[in-house]
């Protein structure tokens, strides 16, 4: 019995000891950052913390939080945001897994990792009624009242409202409305017909550029470039 | 597992062992407050049973952070666990997370306690115990502790704690 017990014990550890694969850290938070997952009660979001798929991630105002997931996926949502990690499976050995990231309200900058760089089609982001496949891609969402703003800094989106899909290249964005038809634009054109809340949720995003920038930092390596790399020598890591 | 477990305690109510382990499962729930509720019910059970485990302590710290709360029954369970178990490994390592975590909202006493557990931490396996410090964005505390080493730094002290570790 007591062995059984033991191994039970160390069993249990595991749940606590945040070793699954399928997971992401706090790596910069400020103010009022809260978890919660299915009907369990909310907990205060620290560095260094902890997220799961089906956990409901929220900012209050003046706040932000930036995630890095196994796979080196960043996303970083500004104040008054609620992000909900739909699903998020990462199979490290065999490098394959899926993330769908759902933007509920508020403004959120997501940058791809691993999965996203060997199999796009395996990510997925939502934001209010629309959905954004991506192909290697840094994009800024905003949703607010139904409206959806994108902006997409790198690679490529397809992105799918009100039933019509349209194809957005770095540099340009849509700016969703769910009464008019949408178009890609150039980014500096949506950004001149936002309103000021969204603005100012995109501003602070914008501020967030250094830690996210720091999150995104040393991703995981594929293996094929694991392969090919040298070992970093002692104490020669990138991060700043 | 966790029916199992049920069945050992009822059949067994006085064994702290079976309710510190189902205890444990169930704190694991966060997704559901009820039984993440009755899982922090169950070790504040067992540590009645048993209250010289320092790894009951640290898994009840545990559960009430998972749960939200790191008020005075959290900082208690870290203070507990130090004293019981000030030389145990996964002690000193939980102790150090929770606490540097927590650090802005915990009691003096408690904050001494933790800085004692992060210099035992330090002292046992001070890469692993840095890099957890990192992460929780508290170098500071743990740098601190390398200050007078008299033995060979590690490539990663001198890293994350340039000024205090040693050539």
């Amino acid at each position: 019995m007591n062995k059984t017990l033991s191994v039970l014990l160390a069993l249990t550890a595991l749940f606590f000891a945040d070793l699954a694969f399928c997971r992401a850290v706090v790596t910069s938070a400020s103010g009022t950052v809260q978890a919660q997952a299915g009907t369990g009660p909310s907990r205060a979001l620290r560095l260094g913390d902890v997220v799961n798929q089906g956990d409901t991630i929220s900012t209050g105002g003046g706040s932000s939080v930036v995630l890095r997931f196994d796979d080196g996926q960043v996303a970083a949502l500004t104040a008054n945001s609620r992000m909900q990690i739909s699903a998020y499976q990462y199979n490290e050995p065999a490098q394959s897994g899926n993330v769908l990231l759902s933007l509920l309200t508020g403004g959120m900058r997501a940058i791809t990792g691993l999965i996203g760089r060997r199999n796009p089609s395996q990510v997925g982001y939502r934001a209010s009624t629309a959905t954004i496949g991506i192909r290697g891609t840094d994009v800024t969402l905003v949703t607010l009242q139904g409206n959806v703003v994108v902006t997409v800094k790198s690679g490529e989106i397809s992105f799918t409202f009100n039933g019509v899909t349209i194809i957005i290249p770095a540099g340009k964005g849509v700016n969703a409305k769910t009464d008019q038809a949408f178009q890609a634009q150039a980014a500096e054109e949506i950004l001149s017909q936002l309103s000021p809340e969204i603005v100012e949720l995109i501003g602070g995003l914008e501020g967030l550029a250094s830690a996210i920038d720091a999150a995104a930092g040393p991703a995981p390596r594929d293996r094929d470039e694991r392969r090919i790399l040298p070992a970093a020598p002692p104490g020669g890591g990138s991060r700043s | 597992m966790h029916d199992v477990l049920a069945s050992a305690a009822r059949l067994d109510p006085r064994n702290p062992a079976v309710q510190e382990v189902l205890g444990a499962l169930e704190a694991s729930r966060v997704d559901r407050r009820d039984i993440l509720e009755d899982g922090i019910g169950r070790l504040r059970a067992s540590l009645r049973m048993r209250p010289a485990s320092p790894y009951g302590w640290t898994t009840l710290a545990r559960a009430k952070y998972a749960a939200g709360d790191i008020g005075p029954e959290f900082q208690a369970a870290l203070v507990n666990a130090s004293l019981l178990g000030p030389n145990e490994p996964q002690v000193q390592a939980t102790v150090a997370d929770l606490g540097l975590a927590a650090w802005d909202d915990l009691a003096p006493q408690a904050r001494r306690t933790i800085d004692f557990m992060v210099g035992q931490a330090v002292r046992r396996d001070a890469a692993q115990t840095l890099r957890l410090a990192e992460r929780r964005g508290r170098l500071d505390l743990a740098c601190r502790h390398l200050a007078g080493a008299s033995r060979p730094s590690h490539p990663t002290e001198k890293q994350l704690c340039p000024t205090e570790a040693t050539s």
